[in-house]
């Protein structure tokens, strides 16, 4: 709804104060814009509301009724529309009557002076005129009749002025409510918008403690839904695992069954084998023709001499790569041997002590190699370097060296023996017995051993034998040649141990000869038998089944693994869920959610006492408004009484109550007593400013002080603001002097001797040192910051020519 | 290059900005239109502080207030047309002593004029002790001044600074203004009373046409660059 300008509308400041405007004193911006600044007097549209900004603002809508930028507008009374009804009516309908029967008692009452006055002149004449006393007398007569009308009238003024005070009364009462009621409404509205406030902060307190729980529970139906696909997992797992246990079992059974068939025909393959060895006759090497051995011998070679094979020792070989044995203390285990160890075992010499006598041949000690691993005990020279001494230089002895052949068995058989010389030293001394020996068959099981022992031709002699240590170790020389298996540097397996292959073994193994033959024994055969084929064929298909089986329950195993892992999590993640589906329940999530509801309810019944008390205030709006309009319907018999008191002065004075009044009123916030205002019909048709300056310093506050102060905005028809200043100078008026105490003239050193606050007379000067102040600068009137190389920022000042100009210390010319 | 800065005071203006020189050298050319070269007497005041050490002297820095012949070639410059002034301390022998309660005092001071790069003049000036006020807080502004007078063939340089007594005081505008305004040896107001200037002076004779190239220009030059020569106001007493 636009402002009409020849309506008069109200609106308030922050503390209610009321204020009447003319709609021609605002201007229309029409509906509210937040890119639009308003001050005063724009006027806003928002819906039917109309609003006054009171204050400058941008983007900044009114809260309310009345805020500290925006007042609702209100339209008091439209000029245009007459209103003869009311007790605002009545009230000023009554209060023009009574002063315009006040303004006829005047009048009538300045008549009956103007004739008591004339009374008074005649009754002086009849007074003075004896003859005249009758006229006099009249003269009384009409002014004692004058008196009485000017008494009446009087009493009608003051009718009409009781008349006018109570109808003043009653309106200001009726404004008075009006007011009340405007306050409960904009105590209610604010206390409905606070309601409303809290109200939303709970709703959205509410809110979120639903989300959350919503939230929990659509967490706990995800943790239930993966738990129940991870059961499903596992359940399929657990399945295929049986089954693959199952067919595990199965493939077990029959590479069981298939083991021992193939070790059936693993033994059958060597009989058969053993027979196909049987079935191949070779004649005897004796019967070739290139072959000539008569007579040969155990250990001889078939050596050729150029025109035929003949047997032969074998050549010996040399000790540079033979094996030397060292005697060591450690047991090995086997009957009271010792142990014999290709090196040196180090440690602490030990000394073996025996006791014997004359013709005795007595035990010393024994010892054994570990497995020979060769099939021949090559030939050469053995030699056992012996160090040994007797306890008396006067008795001597012999050692004696048996060397065995252990088997793995344990029969032990004598191959050679050898005797020293004889020594009788009495401290430790190298006693070899020097062996040639040919070659002895072995098997790569056999063990070497050697026992010592010694005689003595003495009655009774000890022998002191060493080893161990580092200069009595007792040794053997051998022979023997480092064997393969004895070579430094073998890879594969331990000692016994290493992974030899024949050339059939080698070749079968990588393939080169075809497929396993007769030929090849050291690969599986085909045929030795039909049932040994079918065993390898089921062997080997119950192998791959059990390995089939065994990925199968690996996979299944892993797979149960995972489903286990899984539904683990599932069930950890299901038991967080149903955690907060309990803390949602009775939690955390519960409390906020309680405390929500707490505060809506408090919200609400918040906005439940503030809609009553805008109820309330609405109610009782509505009961003034009505009120209003019963009086105007009904009127009231105070109105009535009013009424009908006009309507008899009416009548009686014959006077009608109808233009406009001029009047002048004391009672105007910073307004002067002289302020003027038309109203027409009790409206604020028109106003005038003060006819003169004046300021009576009511409007503001009691500051006091030596503050200047400024600012002094009330008054009227002032240029701009007050200021006050203060002298705070410390300086003050110590010293007066009036030139006029003297006479005219040259002064002298002691013509100004007077005054007060001297403490002497004046000294004059001939002329005036300081002529005038020239140059001066004090900066204020410039910016801050650097100045540049020139300077030339320093151009104001009085008293100079041009700018400044600065240098530093490194561009000064 | 000086810059311009603010401060704030307690008396007014209680923001008051100042030009600083550290190391730097300010010139302006004085409007002598209808009094010509003529002058009897210039003094050149300035209300000003030194930025406070917080406790440590200065050492080996010299100010000079003067009045010098044009802008282009001023007291530092190596072509100085013609420079006369009253010299602060020394850039080679001297200590500003930093005293309790924040003030600077020197006893290193000379009168001398300046052609080129030589001092055709110079004239030791007694030993007063001169009292320089600092920015120690709280904040406060001090008074300089430095009169001229000239003749045909002599100039008379007299140097004023505050007592040490008033260094507890700010010279404010006002105060300033009168102090500047005083004759002979002023007085400058402090603590409800006012105290008499340190001052002294001496005479140089450069002799006949020794001000062919006129004084026609205001010249202060701060030799030190770490603490700070910041300058208020500059006013001019002037006398045909």
């Amino acid at each position: 709804m636009a402002v009409v300008a020849t309506t008069t509308y109200l609106y308030t400041d922050v503390n209610l104060n009321p204020f009447y405007v003319q709609g021609s004193q605002v201007t229309d911006r029409g509906p509210w814009s937040s890119l639009t600044s308003y001050a005063y007097p724009d006027v806003v549209q928002i819906g039917v509301d109309q609003y006054v900004a009171i204050a400058p603002n941008t983007n900044t809508p009114p809260s309310g009724i009345v805020d500290e930028n925006w007042s609702a507008l209100v339209v008091v009374e439209e000029q245009s529309s007459v209103v003869n009804a009311g007790s605002d009516y009545y009230a000023r309908l009554l209060a023009t009557l009574a002063l315009e029967t006040a303004w006829v008692g005047t009048q009538i009452g300045s008549s009956a002076y103007n004739y008591a006055e004339a009374a008074y002149n005649l009754a002086i004449i009849g007074t003075n005129n004896p003859g005249g006393f009758s006229v006099g007398t009249d003269a009384y007569y009409l002014a004692e009749s004058g008196t009485n009308i000017g008494w009446a009238a009087y009493l009608l003024a003051q009718i009409g002025t009781n008349t006018g005070t109570a109808a003043l009364n009653a309106a200001a009462s009726a404004q008075s409510t009006a007011n009340s009621a405007f306050s409960i409404a904009v105590i209610g509205t604010n206390a409905a918008a606070n309601a409303n406030a809290f109200a939303e902060i709970a709703w959205q307190l509410a809110q979120f403690g639903t989300n959350t729980g919503t939230l929990a529970l659509n967490n706990a139906a995800t943790a239930q839904s993966t738990a129940d696909s991870a059961f499903s997992i596992a359940v399929i797992g657990t399945n295929a695992a049986a089954t693959a246990n199952a067919y595990a079992s199965i493939a077990w059974q029959l590479a069981q069954f298939g083991t021992n068939t193939g070790s059936t025909a693993y033994s059958v393959a060597q009989s058969a084998w053993a027979l196909a060895q049987l079935g191949t006759i070779i004649p005897p090497l004796s019967s070739l023709p290139d072959v000539f051995i008569p007579a040969p011998t155990a250990q001889q070679h078939l050596v050729f001499d150029g025109s035929r094979w003949t047997a032969s020792d074998a050549m010996s070989t040399g000790a540079v790569s033979a094996f030397t044995y060292y005697l060591d203390v450690a047991d090995t285990g086997t009957d009271a041997y010792e142990t014999l160890l290709p090196s040196p075992a180090g440690g602490t010499e030990v000394v073996e002590v025996r006791s014997g006598g004359s013709g005795a041949t007595t035990w010393i000690d024994s010892y054994l190699t570990s497995y020979l691993n060769r099939t021949q005990l090559t030939a050469g020279i053995w030699t056992f370097n012996n160090y040994i001494h007797v306890d008396y230089g006067s008795n001597s002895a012999q050692i004696i060296a048996d060397a065995y052949q252990v088997s793995i068995n344990g029969t032990e058989t004598l191959l050679f023996s050898g005797t020293s010389a004889a020594f009788n030293s009495t401290t430790p001394v190298l006693v070899p017995i020097l062996l040639t020996q040919g070659t002895y068959p072995t098997s790569a099981t056999d063990k070497l051993g050697v026992r010592y022992w010694f005689t003595t031709p003495s009655p009774s002699v000890a022998i002191y034998f060493y080893h161990n240590g580092t200069t009595h170790y007792t040794n053997i020389q051998t022979p023997l040649t480092t064997s393969h298996n004895d070579l430094a540097g073998l890879q594969g397996g331990t000692t016994q141990q290493f992974y030899h292959t024949t050339l059939d073994q080698n070749e079968a193994l990588r393939g080169t000869v075809g497929n396993p033959s007769d030929g090849n024994r050291y690969v599986t055969q085909t045929d030795l038998t039909i049932q040994a084929g079918s065993v390898t064929s089921i062997a080997n298909s119950a192998y791959y089944t059990a390995q089939s089986g065994s990925n199968t329950a690996n996979s299944a195993f892993s797979i149960a693994i995972i489903g286990t892992n899984t539904g683990s999590a599932a069930y950890d993640l299901a038991a967080l869920a149903y955690a907060l589906a309990t803390a949602g329940t009775t939690g955390q999530a519960n409390l906020v959610a309680f405390d929500a509801w707490q505060l809506a309810q408090f919200g609400t019944n918040t906005g439940t006492a503030a809609y009553n008390y805008a109820a309330q205030a609405y109610n009782l709006a509505v009961t003034g408004t009505n009120a209003v309009i019963t009086e105007q319907g009904t009127r009231s018999q105070e109105d009535q009484f009013l009424q009908n008191q006009i309507s008899v002065l009416q009548s009686v004075l014959g006077l009608s109550f109808a233009g406009t009044v001029t009047l002048f009123t004391a009672q105007v916030r910073y307004g002067k007593p002289d302020t003027n205002f038309t109203l027409i019909d009790g409206v604020l048709a028109s106003r005038e400013d003060s006819k003169f300056v004046w300021e009576d310093f009511d409007s503001y506050g009691t500051t006091t002080g030596t503050t200047p102060v400024g600012g002094m905005t009330d008054g009227s028809s002032w240029n701009g603001n007050g200021s006050i200043f203060t002298n705070n100078l410390w300086i003050g008026v110590n010293g007066t002097d009036w030139m006029n105490l003297y006479p005219t003239g040259t002064i002298t050193s002691t013509t100004l001797n007077n005054g007060t606050g001297w403490s002497g007379a004046g000294t004059s000067w001939g002329d005036v040192y300081w002529y005038r102040f020239l140059g001066t600068d004090t900066f204020e009137s410039y910016g801050t910051g650097t100045l540049s190389i020139s300077g030339t920022e320093i151009n104001a000042g009085g008293g100079w020519v041009g700018t400044a100009q600065c240098y530093t210390g490194s561009n000064r010319p | 290059m000086p810059v311009l800065g603010q401060r704030a005071f307690i008396l007014a203006p209680t923001t008051d900005k100042f030009v600083a020189l550290a190391n730097e050298e300010f010139t302006r050319k004085i409007d002598l239109t209808g009094f010509g070269n003529g002058w009897s007497k210039i003094r050149v005041a300035l209300n000003y502080a030194i930025t406070d050490t917080g406790g440590g002297n200065i050492t080996n820095t010299e100010l000079f207030v003067g009045l010098c012949s044009g802008t282009s070639f001023p007291y530092g410059s190596q072509q100085t047309v013609n420079a006369v002034g009253h010299v602060f301390g020394s850039q080679s022998a001297s200590t500003w002593t930093r005293n309790a309660g924040g003030y600077f005092s020197g006893g290193t001071f000379n009168v001398l004029r300046k052609v080129g790069v030589t001092l055709p003049q110079t004239a030791a000036v007694g030993a007063p002790t001169y009292i320089f006020p600092s920015t120690a807080s709280p904040n406060r502004r001090g008074w300089l001044g430095v009169t001229f007078a000239q003749t045909a063939t002599t100039v008379a340089v007299n140097a004023f600074t505050e007592a040490a007594v008033s260094t507890t005081s700010d010279v404010w505008y006002e105060h300033f203004a009168y102090v500047t305004n005083q004759a002979s040896t002023p007085f400058v107001v402090s603590s409800g009373s006012e105290t008499v200037a340190i001052t002294n002076s001496n005479t140089l004779n450069p002799g006949a046409s020794w001000n062919n190239n006129n004084l026609d220009t205001v010249d202060i030059y701060w030799s030190n660059a770490t603490y700070r020569l910041e300058i208020y106001a500059i006013a001019l007493e002037f006398t045909n």
